[in-house]
């Protein structure tokens, strides 16, 4: 007997693990066909029509059996919607553009081609992508279907800060004072160098960069000073983002280019301490924390300006 | 503005009747009773019910302990027979109570307003 509702019953409860669960489920269903169908031939239909109809007013059964069952019918539920799409973004966007770049910048030192690098940079950010997406997504989904239901309270300290205030100040602070050594160190190196050689202090940076590279960080760090303090004054606006950004790309497009030559450090101090040929590695990974800082500091300035224009806007609207 | 989408009014109707379901199959289910003679019964007391949402129901009272349910096999047919237990009789109790609270209180509220 391989009848119609038969069928239907197989397909509504072939997915169900535990056979008790199963057999109870196959039999309610059985009995809820059966009635309909009785009643519906009582109404004068002919049997084949009347099981016809009363299946398709059951509809599909595995929506049938999820109903039954009270189980999700949807991936990821509004109990960790929002949990879920903040890490995917999280998670996304920080881990792509830093393996992207480490591909890049492996495939510059191995001597490859524009294309090699662009390319090769690209390709595993969209691999990196789709990988992480897809793990999120199935680690929220499996949780969906095996945590317990606990309420998770929310209470008004979760909220964020709004952008400005005090916090404002703290940065510029932090920003001053990273400023003032990062110089404080550039000028060390070369006149008060830990490393004595035959002929006096060996500086630790290639003295042959000053003129003009490291004169231009100095005039950089100079530069992202007045920046702190015009952020600190007027905000994160599109007008300070941008200048954020190009002050942190310049800084990489200086930096950059003299790690991957390896023209850094000091020639005399390398062949002073015997660290010849051990050094480009040190480089390579100097270059790659500059990378990512600099993408962060563009992204984060952006980010900062459109949540603070966000927040605005919401003020306006709200009528006076 | 005046909107007399069929569609919204049914799903206002729908909204407005969901809790009352539960209610009259607690009642109803005093005397033990199966899935589609509730559904007969309910439709003829003019209490509309989809068969969609009431068997659905039914074990959702059963898993939160309203409902006990019992197999008959006396007959050609296996079926599954519902009866309202003590919990299912308190809440519905309850739920009568707050339904005529509700009536008065709507009542009150169309009288007051012209």
């Amino acid at each position: 007997m391989n009848t119609l509702t038969d069928r239907y019953v197989h397909a509504a409860t072939r997915f169900v693990q535990e056979p008790t669960e199963r057999e109870e489920l196959g039999l309610e269903l059985r009995e809820r066909i059966e009635d309909t169908v009785a009643a519906l031939i009582a109404e004068g239909h002919d049997a084949a029509g009347a099981e016809r109809q009363a299946l398709t007013e059951l509809g599909d059964p595995l929506l049938l059996s999820a109903e039954y069952r009270q189980r999700p019918t949807h991936l990821i539920g509004p109990r960790y919607f929002y949990t879920y799409l903040r890490i995917l973004l999280i998670a996304v966007s920080t881990s792509a553009p830093v393996v992207g770049l480490i591909t890049a910048l492996a495939q510059l030192s191995a001597g490859g081609d524009a294309g090699d690098v662009i390319g090769g940079g690209i390709a595993s950010m969209f691999s990196v992508a789709v990988h992480v997406g897809f793990w999120t997504t199935f680690v929220f989904a499996v949780l969906e279907r095996v945590a317990p239901q606990v309420s998770d309270t929310w209470n008004p300290d979760m909220l964020p800060q709004t952008p400005g205030g005090s916090s404002r100040r703290a940065d510029l602070i932090a920003t001053l004072v990273a400023l003032a050594v990062a110089t404080a160190a550039l000028l060390w190196q070369h006149v008060g160098s830990p490393f004595i050689g035959d002929e006096g202090r060996i500086a630790m940076i290639n003295p042959d960069l000053w003129s003009p590279w490291l004169a231009i960080i100095l005039v950089l760090l100079a530069a992202e000073g007045v920046q702190a303090v015009s952020v600190y004054r007027r905000g994160w606006t599109w007008a300070t983002a941008s200048t954020s950004a190009v002050l942190a790309l310049a800084f990489a497009a200086v930096t950059l280019p003299l790690l991957l030559q390896h023209q850094v450090l000091n020639p005399e101090l390398i062949a002073h301490l015997g660290w010849e040929g051990r050094t480009e590695v040190g480089d390579t990974i100097a270059a790659v924390t500059i990378a990512v800082i600099t993408l962060w500091e563009v992204v984060a300035g952006f980010v900062r300006a459109a949540r603070r224009r966000g927040v605005q806007e919401g003020q306006q609207a709200v009528p006076a | 503005m005046t909107n007399n989408d069929p569609d919204i009014i049914a799903g206002h109707l729908q909204e407005l009747r969901r809790g009352t379901v539960v209610l009259a199959a607690l009642v109803v289910l005093r005397e033990p009773g199966y899935g589609y003679a509730l559904l007969e019964s309910l439709t003829e007391q003019g209490i509309a019910v989809d068969a969609n949402t009431l068997y659905p129901l039914l074990r959702r009272l059963e898993k939160q302990g309203l409902l006990t349910s019992e197999w008959n096999t006396e007959e050609a047919r296996p079926r599954k027979f519902y009866r309202t237990s003590e919990a299912g009789t308190r809440l519905a109790k309850d739920l009568m109570t707050d339904w005529r609270r509700l009536d008065q209180s709507l009542r009150a509220l169309t009288e007051e307003t012209p």
